[in-house]
């Protein structure tokens, strides 16, 4: 009986000692390499979601959200028959098969099938339960509003990195930082959660778009594209006292949810990428600079009857054969050889300065990629006929933004503003964490700014070259311009194609909106007052409307009410 | 003779009651893991669903932003209800100021309204200025 007990404790003994040599070996001797394989088998790396911020419109109307979508991969390694699930997938996903088969015969443990999936495939996939294959939650950027300020905002990569407009100039703000979380898994492949947020949001912007207005620009211009044939059109609302751009549209245009399906001509933003010659809206550089350096009056008298003037081997026309012309209606009947008289009193230096001044041959500094600063040269490389060419808006290359910028001075007392696109960004709980800090610069005096929104009013009355672009009940002042492009083969100027433009601003003595619409190869007619200035007038009545901006001729036509 | 020490009670309880509290401890060690566990997979639910709604919410308002673009507004609102955008000379703008409702007068003829005022029958207060 002893001898049994001696037998049995020696066994116990014997199991305890191989128990703790073996516990031996696992917490001490091989700790380091089994707590490593134990963590790759229990903890699973999951990437955090990150998400774009979304961008709204000054009323807080959505430009650019996320949707949630999933993502499709497979494991290779892992496939039952690849060809059987390629087939399948195919009819399912509409991918051509043998793509499907490549990405599931390649080599390793990962591969993605499809990005981004809509929620219907998603479901009908998952529903097949096809073995070694998997889902990753993925986000896709969306645009509510389709082509609509397409330009502007841009768009974004299959990584959701910004490419174009202000998805890449605010690349910076919307995106947010990453990373991976470690989950905690059981033998099932289970994840357990650690009560980890797993979204990482980036911030919000607010533009200072107006969809509204917005929309009654793209509409305006489609219709002025058909209207004229045109090549192509740009039309950019701005609020001349804060540069706030309230619309920027350009045609042709894309949509920003189909990028593959658009050209590059298409993404490009003409309004800050293409130069052209500005033609007689470049007169108001001449026109307030004459005034400012008191070289010539309102009265000041220019005799433009013969309708041309000779500028070394260069003759210069006017459209019309006008008589003596006062400097006003120099402005007014957009009279090429009264600007020239004028550009000749000024001399080349200081028309230099004040087309300088008013920003010209320089970038605006807009919040927008791909701005080009346009081409003024200094006078020392004027020609000998230069002097009968900048003043009237020739041997410039301005961009629609720096000619309505310009204007905007005009309409604000002489002031230059910096445009901007967004107003503010703010954090995903609300905070405001930046906001543009505005530049401005006086170029003229506010009585000369004056002066000349005046004169610029008389354009859009009897007698001027754009009475097509007043608007019933509101002062308009603007001015037209009909420049002539290089054709390429030639280098000379085409006597086909032709930019025209009208740029102004309503109600005159109180602006509320600057806009500047340019017509690119319009056919059938060339004149901005004809072309462009219609298109002015309609997207004007509009606005104002919209913008709840009284008529100014309603004063004595008040409904009387009583509380 | 010898004589054995009486044990006094409590130290007779003190043996049974030091396993009791272990095998308690334990128990209750045990337990309180296996809920957090427990709990871990129910929070890992919830958040699936959260996903799921969250998926949702997202896509409902991308909808909705859609259907209330200018585009999708115009469309309803000339094709369907008829409506045309306001014409400038028919809004009349009222002077006025402080709170409370308006009342709008008829009085056409003495203070030369034009005819569209007085057809209309009355002004909103929001065109109030």
């Amino acid at each position: 009986m002893r001898k049994r007990g001696i037998i049995l404790n020696t066994a116990i003994c014997f199991v305890f000692v191989i128990v703790a040599v073996r516990l031996f070996d696992i917490m001490i001797v091989n700790h380091e390499r089994l707590y490593a394989k134990a963590k790759m088998q229990q903890l699973k790396g999951e990437d955090i979601r990150v998400r774009r911020g979304a961008i709204f419109d000054r009323h807080g109307r959505e430009l650019a959200v996320n949707l949630e979508l999933e993502s499709l991969y497979c494991d290779p390694a892992g496939m039952g028959s690849p060809e059987e699930s390629a087939e399948v997938l195919s009819s399912v996903t509409g991918k051509p098969s043998r793509a499907i088969l490549t990405k599931l015969s390649s080599e390793g443990h990962f591969a993605w099938i499809e990005r981004k999936l809509d929620p219907d495939t998603t479901r009908k996939v998952k529903e097949l339960k096809l073995k070694g294959i998997g889902f990753v939650n993925d986000s896709k950027r969306y645009y509510p509003k389709g082509h609509l300020a397409s330009q502007i905002i841009g768009f974004v990569n299959i990584d959701n990195k910004g490419i174009e407009g202000i998805e890449l100039k605010y690349d910076g703000y919307l995106s947010s930082g990453g990373g991976k979380v470690l989950f905690s898994r059981d033998a099932s492949g289970k994840t357990l959660s650690q009560g980890v947020e797993m979204e990482s949001k980036g911030n919000n912007l607010v533009l200072t778009l107006d969809e509204g207005l917005q929309y009654m620009v793209e509409v305006e211009l489609d219709r002025a594209m058909d209207q004229w044939r045109a090549s192509a059109a740009t039309a950019i609302m701005m609020d001349p006292f804060t540069g706030e751009m309230l619309a920027l549209a350009n045609r042709p245009s894309f949509n920003s949810n189909s990028i593959s399906g658009s050209k590059n001509f298409e993404r490009r933003n003409r309004a800050i990428t293409d130069c052209y010659e500005p033609g007689s809206t470049f007169k108001i550089i001449v026109g307030t600079a004459a005034l400012e350096e008191k070289v010539v009056s309102l009265d000041s008298s220019f005799d433009c009857s013969k309708g041309t003037i000779a500028i070394g081997k260069r003759v210069v026309h006017d459209a019309h054969r006008h008589g003596v012309l006062t400097f006003k209606e120099v402005i007014q009947k957009s009279s090429n050889v009264g600007s020239i008289m004028v550009g000749m009193r000024l001399g080349k230096e200081r028309i230099y300065r004040y087309a300088k001044a008013f920003g010209f041959g320089e970038k605006t500094g807009i919040d927008l990629p791909g701005e080009v600063s346009g081409l003024i040269r200094p006078p020392e490389r004027w020609s000998g006929v230069s002097i009968g060419s900048v003043p009237i808006g020739q041997e410039v290359a301005v961009t629609p933004l720096q000619v309505l910028r310009a204007y905007s001075a005009i309409a604000n007392g002489g002031l230059l503003v910096t445009p901007h696109v967004v107003s503010r960004v703010v954090s995903p709980e609300g905070e405001e964490i930046w906001r543009p800090t505005q530049d401005v610069q006086r170029v003229i005096s506010h009585r000369t700014a004056d002066t000349f929104k005046d004169i610029l009013k008389t354009v859009t009355e009897e007698g001027g070259t754009a009475k097509s672009a007043s608007v019933s009940g509101n002062n308009v002042a603007g001015k037209t311009g009909t420049a002539q492009i290089i054709d390429p083969r030639t280098k000379r100027y085409s006597t086909e194609k032709f930019v025209s433009s009208f740029v102004g601003f309503v109600p005159a003595d109180n602006p509320k909106i600057a806009m500047i619409v340019v017509v690119y190869e319009p056919k059938g007619q060339i004149y901005g007052g004809v072309v462009a200035a219609p298109v002015f007038k309609r997207i004007a009545e509009n606005a104002l409307s919209y913008l709840d901006v009284p008529r100014e001729d309603s004063q004595g036509n008040m409904l009387v009410v009583a509380r | 003779m010898i004589k054995v020490p009486q044990k006094s009670t409590a130290s007779c309880l003190v043996k049974p009651l030091f396993v009791v509290v272990l095998l308690g401890g334990i128990f209750a060690i045990v337990w309180l893991r296996s809920s957090i566990l427990t709990m871990e997979y129910s929070i890992g639910e919830l958040e699936c669903k959260k996903m799921e709604r969250l998926r949702e919410a997202k896509m409902l308002l991308a909808e909705r932003a859609m259907l209330l673009s200018m585009q999708k507004m115009e469309k309803t609102a000339v094709r369907s209800l008829g409506l045309v955008f306001p014409d400038r000379t028919r809004v009349v703008y009222v002077r006025g100021a402080g709170q409370g409702p308006l009342k709008a007068s008829f009085e056409k003829s003495r203070y030369g309204f034009g005819d569209h005022s007085a057809t209309e029958g009355g002004v909103s207060p929001d065109k109030e200025r």
